[in-house]
């Protein structure tokens, strides 16, 4: 195959790219987070064992799952517990789960055990150490553990519809890493092969939890069937992914990391770029294709959602697969760059849900072609962070205007562009959304309303000599800095920043979710609400016994 | 208690925007408590101290703490900065002594006077050793602090945390002048976790500041702010 044309000619621009509306339509590509991981973790032939398993027949008790690669060996710490129904709950607040985890660096001896013991349960109450690189709990599915812990107990599998219609037998409700509650910082762990990259310990836990829950739910069915009781089936032992509720929580992540939020869309535009470059793909690339889209569209009658908004999406985005698959029998892959010219098709014929998952589906038969991307999704915000107050300020102007025209177009002296507002809970200490003219707290408002933020720092530096320096700037109007911050990064890193008012009436927070849970690998993308929503991970994968011996997991490509 | 960087980093993020500065101006104590914290030093104490001396009044009476800088920045002399009213804040100083690396560089340093816990600055000598690939010098009464692109050390001096210091110097040299070399890996600076303490009295004052950035709960915001329903079980 041939590649042909200047791959940094056709990355799509940020000024298209980065609008909420297309970034809450992204789908899950081969570069997302967790199917990337399987990928390395088979690639280096890490093996997995379970050294402890003390757990009693209520299902109450501790186990130890590890991970070992050539370097380095990870354990997952799980407790389990016996938690009365009227305590579930999958909110933040909660106190008790049934399940709690960390995810130690290394093996843990015996007294690490102790300390664990007293500290994973209480979760945010307790206290971690930089031998601690994630903590996070779960709870069971009240409309499928039990189902399937008495159908295993009676000695029959549970139905294949039952287990597709929820699609896990605990979700997490928190998963968190980088040196929260004195677990080891991302330092720590930024320079290793496997863990460098965004949420590996988040995510490589999320995977041990998953072993671990099966192996509960076979462990409780034999304690209440005896000999009467039976294993899933390893069919159906695949379909069970770890489900995930979560909320406003991780929505200020994005803006607050935008370095980071570069070098992901970065990586998945070059990928784009890359395989749009390709002149003539192979047979076995083409069917490739055709395979993953089949696979799409066959997914996309397994995601089901109440929410009128994403029932909406999830009907254009069947109807596109339609569009597309009509389009490639009529149109086929004879041309030269066929994959720029479906992409180009796309942008006429099909909405942003379809034309982003067109943009998994092109990528996906192109491993070869975009895998080594993976190793740039990290990034050092400490890149973005200096000023340069050695800048002029007509210089500062001048990027504004090129970079910012979005930003100030936006009249905010209407009351619906400046609705909203983003705060800290004092409660949970969670992000949370408040409606500007209708709830106290404005005053304490948290730093994501860049557009008029920009709009004031623009306003500000009419008046201001252009030959100033931008230091003599900001020692006058300090209260400009965080965005004098963005104008001067965004230039190095277009991808940056998201281009939409995240303080408007019409924001949807689940797009900024969408985005991020894209980068995940996340699917069965489930909106509660405008706020929360569920998802699962790792549906479909091999467990760890399987990946060890060398089982390929279902490719990339699955609808968010 | 030991913390990790990164709650010392938040932490001060939120106490210095509660005690009233900007968010920009609080993100840039945020890190320097954890630069300073990762290296050993008392950054928090220090932030600790600073932000209980200038919490309080409205920010346009804060901002009287930030340096004057005067002309004679932009010559070859050597500057001089002081607050236009008072003591000089030393996080709004080592914004400023950041924004200025060059000209710093060029004029060879910069002499601050009366500078409220001095040792908040020296993060800043780091960010103008990396701009000018130079060694940095923060001296005041005994204590020095030497920085390199790539480190951060402390020479000499036991208190460090000095209330109001009547003169501070930064100097900035070639890097084999200061006998710091380029090629010092950072990493290998940082301490341990468990010599990162901090005094639990020192972490709830800061508490007590970063309370003020979070909005309290009422029934409707616990509803809505989350967007979580009644139900939220499966």
């Amino acid at each position: 195959m041939a590649i042909q044309g200047g791959v940094g000619k056709r990355l799509r621009p940020a000024r298209q790219v980065m609008r909420l509306a297309r970034l809450g339509s992204f789908h899950r590509t081969r570069l997302s987070f967790m199917p990337a991981l399987l990928r390395q973790l088979r690639q280096e032939r890490w093996g997995f064992a379970r050294p402890l398993w003390d757990v009693d027949a209520a299902g109450v008790g501790q186990a130890l799952y590890t991970a070992r690669g050539p370097r380095r060996t990870y354990s997952l710490v799980a407790f389990a517990h016996d938690l009365p129904a009227d305590m579930r709950s999958d909110r933040v607040i909660a106190t008790a789960w049934d399940c709690t985890f960390c995810l130690f660096d290394g093996i843990p001896d015996r007294h690490d055990l102790e300390r664990l013991a007293a500290q994973v349960p209480k979760q945010e109450a307790g206290r971690l150490t930089d031998r601690e690189l994630s903590l996070s709990r779960a709870n069971r599915s009240v409309r499928l553990w039990d189902y399937v812990v008495d159908a295993l107990a009676q000695g029959r599998q549970p139905e294949e519809a039952m287990i597709r219609k929820v699609g896990y037998l605990m979700r997490t409700t928190a998963v968190y890493g980088s040196g929260k509650f004195g677990a080891a910082d991302r330092a720590v762990i930024k320079d290793r092969k496997v863990l460098a990259l965004p949420f590996r310990a988040e995510l490589l836990s999320v995977y041990l939890i998953r072993a671990f829950v099966m192996d509960l739910v076979e462990h409780c069915a034999r304690a209440k069937g005896g000999d009467r009781a039976v294993a899933l089936t390893p069919s159906l032992r695949r379909l069970f992914g770890i489900g995930n509720s979560t909320g406003l929580g991780m929505a200020p992540f994005l803006v607050n990391h935008p370095i980071l939020l570069h070098a992901w869309i970065m990586a998945r535009e070059q990928a784009l770029a890359r395989v749009r470059a390709v002149t003539r793909p192979t047979q076995e690339e083409r069917e490739a294709f055709l395979q993953a889209l089949d696979r799409t569209r066959a997914d996309i009658h397994q995601w089901h959602c109440d929410h009128p908004l994403q029932k909406a999406k999830i009907a254009d985005l069947r109807k596109d697969m339609g569009v597309l698959m009509r389009h490639c029998q009529t149109q086929g892959f004879d041309q030269v760059n066929p994959w720029d010219a479906l992409i180009y098709w796309s942008e006429g014929h099909l909405t942003l849900e379809g034309q982003e998952q067109l943009v998994s589906l092109v990528i996906e038969p192109y491993g070869w072609l975009v895998d080594d991307l993976n190793a740039s999704m990290s990034a050092d915000e400490e890149a973005g962070f200096s000023i340069n107050g050695g800048m002029h300020v007509k210089t500062l102007k001048g990027l504004i205007a090129k970079h910012y025209d979005w930003a100030l177009a936006i009249d905010f002296s209407n009351r619906k562009e400046n609705a909203k507002f983003w705060y800290v809970s004092q409660e949970k200490m969670e992000p949370r959304l408040g409606l500007r003219y209708e709830e106290p707290g404005s005053d304490m408002e948290l730093p994501l309303g860049i557009a008029r933020d920009m709009q004031a720092l623009a306003h500000a530096l009419e008046v201001y000599s252009p030959t100033r320096l931008v230091a003599d700037f900001l020692l006058a109007k300090p209260q400009h800095r965080h965005v004098v911050r963005r104008v001067q990064f965004i230039e190095r890193y277009p991808y940056a920043e998201i281009r939409d008012n995240l303080l408007a009436q019409s924001l949807n927070p689940l797009d900024l979710l969408r985005c991020k849970l894209s980068f995940f690998g996340a699917t069965r993308f489930d909106p509660r609400s405008d706020r929360w929503l569920r998802i699962c991970m790792y549906e479909n994968e091999p467990f760890p016994y399987e990946l060890q011996r060398g089982h390929h997991n279902n490719p990339s490509v699955h609808v968010v | 208690m030991s913390y990790s960087l990164s709650e010392i980093a938040a932490q001060s993020l939120k106490a210095t925007r509660g005690a009233g500065y900007p968010w920009g101006i609080a993100q840039e104590a945020g890190v320097a408590t954890a630069v300073l914290s990762g290296y050993g030093l008392p950054g928090v104490a220090g932030l600790c101290r600073l932000l209980q001396i200038m919490a309080g009044p409205p920010w346009h009476q804060m901002q009287q703490h930030r340096p004057q800088v005067s002309a004679r920045l932009h010559s070859s002399s050597f500057p001089v900065w002081q607050a236009q009213e008072g003591f000089l804040c030393s996080v709004l100083a080592g914004c400023a002594i950041a924004d200025y690396a060059n000209l710093i560089i060029k004029a060879g340093g910069l002499v601050m006077k009366s500078v409220y816990v001095p040792l908040l600055t020296a993060a800043a000598a780091r960010v103008v050793a990396q701009v000018g690939q130079v060694g940095v010098t923060v001296t005041w009464e005994g204590a020095i602090i030497a920085c390199s692109p790539r480190d951060l050390r402390h020479i000499s001096g036991d208190d460090l945390l000095v209330d109001n210091v009547p003169e501070v110097s930064m100097t900035c040299r070639a890097l084999e002048e200061e006998g710091l070399h380029k090629d010092v890996v950072a990493q290998a600076a940082l301490t341990a976790r468990d010599q990162i303490n901090v005094q639990d009295k020192c972490w709830r004052r800061l508490e007590v500041f970063a309370e003020r950035t979070y909005v309290p709960d009422s029934e409707t915001s616990r509803l809505s702010g989350a967007g979580a329903g009644v139900q939220d079980n499966d």
